[in-house]
């Protein structure tokens, strides 16, 4: 998957390069208007991500001379703007996502990957990790081809791990990606762990492996190993 | 108590020493007059009675004119005297001048006495008394009325800068123009005050634009922290204490990016920031937060119910709607006994959200305030109910508390 990153901030450009890339992603970036509109105007990208506030230009023009373009990439704003008005605009231009900074890399990177999935109609539609296997369309979860039920927030926090395998996920991460706003983290840790006790033990009596693994003092990572 | 009545009451109260002290400075120049009349009288008659001796005759004339030969020797200094005389005709005691002198006339001496009598053109001390008084009496309503009208007319402008001063609102930015009046000191005091506030304002806007540009700035170093520390976490040499101080920071730094989110949120509201206004259906807004929040009540064995009596509407920004009842309905979910029910009530004029549990730890008016919290809520950022009273300032909405058996009642009355 080919990402163009647009971040005016050098050392936030290279963060979220680096969690991409080793997500195995294709990820160009660049720290100005300009560069990105001539970036934009060659080459096609399957995701762009695009901040609003470049030092010489604004984030949404790129976001409209893509849809001028008709290009099919799918575009996430990331602004220092909290702002309403912003989101509205962006998304009312045609931007797919808005993410707020700060923001946790894995949040970004879900959202990449569901992003993604929308968007390919003609590939699979299903998501496969070994015997778990996800229908997005219809929000079912198989585990060795039989159903296993789980709760609408099970099933977030299920894409959201398999979307950041191998990851170690921050408590923070999971409860903001799960709640959003309406829940301060610290709060929120103890209801991170009822979920994720839960999914787990529907995940085993379904006959998965044990993938979530507990890193002491941190969060949880999804793995086979 | 008014300046009007302050005026009256010193003017009452120097009204009758002024009128004493004019009535003895009267008295006391009549006086001084009447003697002075008195005494030219006397030279007067000096004259005539020295001019009668000369001629051989010795006039008599008592108690006004007395007169006897004295020894040669005997000298007398002329002087004029005061003295008190019987008058038995009048029955009582009057003053006279009296001039007494030595002369050498025809090679006799004579020791002269003249008296003159001041009391007929000198007022009496009680009739200066009664004049005073029956003018204090005429002149104090008089004064009065002449005193409120002066008052009314000269303090008019004071009274108009006042009401515009009380009308004007700190803040909003719009400049205060008071009106120019003919007083010197009152356009004084009117451009001092307008500069004055425009200063303020000047600061304010100045203080409120420097704390949403450095939340705005504070949030660019706190995304690379944040996106350092996330792909830190990856890191698969880190040894288990390591992720211990790792998760550590992790936590601490979310906490401060939530902190400056809600700061961010808080003076974007202050600075009204949210104009758009539109008729919000307030019993959906309440529905859909109280489905969001229900499961994390469900988490802490809470059960959230709604009453709305009936459908309602009010203009106000959206979000901020949203905002306020979810922080609301946070608020009951963080604080309430658990096992219990959160009740919301919605009607047509007040908002109220109810939940158990003990008492404040901390005095009920400062509930509102910013990083007010009580001590069992360590992990609260303590802005949730500073936004909740931010929103209903700018909607003119009123958020109250109260404590009833048990129960804690936030209330929200609508403008």
């Amino acid at each position: 998957m080919k990402i163009l990153l647009i971040e005016d901030e050098q050392t936030l450009l290279e963060s979220i390069r680096s969690y991409l890339t080793a997500e195995g992603q294709l990820c160009e970036a660049v720290s100005s208007f300009e560069e990105a509109y001539l970036k934009i105007n060659v080459y096609d990208y399957d995701v762009i991500l695009v901040d609003i506030t470049l030092p010489d230009g604004n984030g949404l023009e790129i976001v409209e001379k893509l849809k001028e373009n008709r290009s099919r990439a799918g575009i996430i704003i990331i602004s220092a703007r909290n702002s309403l008005t912003d989101k509205i605009a962006g998304l009312d231009l045609g931007a797919d996502d808005y993410m707020t900074k700060p923001f946790h890399l894995a949040e970004l990177n879900a959202r990449i990957k569901s992003l993604m999935r929308r968007r390919q109609f003609d590939g699979d539609p299903e998501i496969v990790f070994n015997e778990i296997r996800i229908n997005p369309d219809q929000s079912t979860v198989f585990v060795n081809d039989s159903a296993t039920t789980l709760t609408k927030k099970e099933y977030e926090l299920l894409l959201y791990f398999i979307a950041n395998r191998k990851r170690v996920l921050t408590k923070a991460a999971i409860a903001e990606h799960l709640w959003g706003d309406n829940i301060d983290s610290a709060d929120s840790f103890g209801f991170v762990y009822t979920h994720i006790k839960n999914l787990r033990k529907k995940l085993i009596e379904g006959g998965a492996a044990d993938y979530i693994k507990t890193i002491y003092g941190m969060g949880y990572k999804f793995d086979a190993q | 108590m008014k300046l009007i009545r302050k005026t009256q009451r010193y003017y009452l109260l120097f009204a009758p020493i002024l009128l004493l002290l004019a009535g003895a400075f009267y008295y006391g120049v009549s006086r001084f007059l009447a003697t002075e009349d008195a005494e030219e009288r006397l030279r007067y008659i000096r004259q005539q009675v020295i001019k009668e001796i000369e001629s051989g005759n010795i006039p008599k004339l008592d108690p006004l004119i007395h007169i006897k030969e004295a020894p040669a020797d005997a000298l007398v200094k002329r002087a004029y005297t005061d003295t008190i005389i019987y008058e038995p005709f009048e029955d009582e005691k009057l003053d006279y001048r009296q001039l007494r002198f030595t002369e050498h006339i025809n090679g006799k001496k004579y020791l002269i006495t003249l008296r003159h009598a001041i009391a007929e053109s000198k007022p009496q001390r009680l009739q200066v008394l009664g004049m005073a008084i029956i003018i204090l009496l005429i002149l104090a309503p008089l004064f009065q009325i002449l005193n409120s009208w002066l008052l009314q007319k000269l303090w008019n402008p004071f009274y108009n800068s006042l009401s515009a001063i009380k009308q004007y609102d700190l803040g909003k930015g719009a400049k205060l123009t008071l009106p120019r009046s003919d007083t010197d000191e009152f356009n004084e005091l009117n451009m001092a005050i307008e500069e004055m506030t425009a200063k303020i304002n000047r600061d304010y806007l100045s203080l409120k634009e420097f704390t949403e540009n450095a939340a705005h700035e504070i949030q660019t170093p706190l995304a690379i922290i944040m996106s350092k520390i996330e792909l830190l976490i990856q890191s698969s040499t880190l040894q288990e204490a390591d992720s211990e101080l790792l998760g550590a920071i992790n936590d601490s730094t979310t906490r401060l990016a939530r902190l400056n989110d809600s700061l961010l949120l808080l003076t974007k509201i202050e600075n009204n920031q949210f104009r758009s206004n539109t008729e919000v259906n307030f019993n959906e807004i309440v529905q859909q937060q109280v489905d969001e929040l229900e499961e994390l009540a469900a988490l802490r064995n809470l059960r959230i119910s709604t009453e709305f009596s009936s459908a309602m509407r009010i203009y106000m920004n959206p979000s901020l709607a949203e905002i306020l009842i979810r922080n609301l309905l946070r608020n009951a979910i963080r604080y309430s006994d658990s096992d219990t029910t959160i009740i919301v009530l919605l009607d047509q004029t007040y908002l109220e959200v109810i939940n158990s549990g003990p008492p404040l730890t901390i005095p009920p008016e400062q509930l509102f305030d910013r990083f007010k919290k009580s001590n069992s809520a360590a992990n609260s950022l303590g802005l949730g109910l500073a936004i909740v009273k931010q929103i209903c300032a700018v909607h003119g909405h009123q958020a109250g508390y109260r404590y009833k058996a048990g129960q804690h009642i936030f209330s929200i009355e609508f403008s």
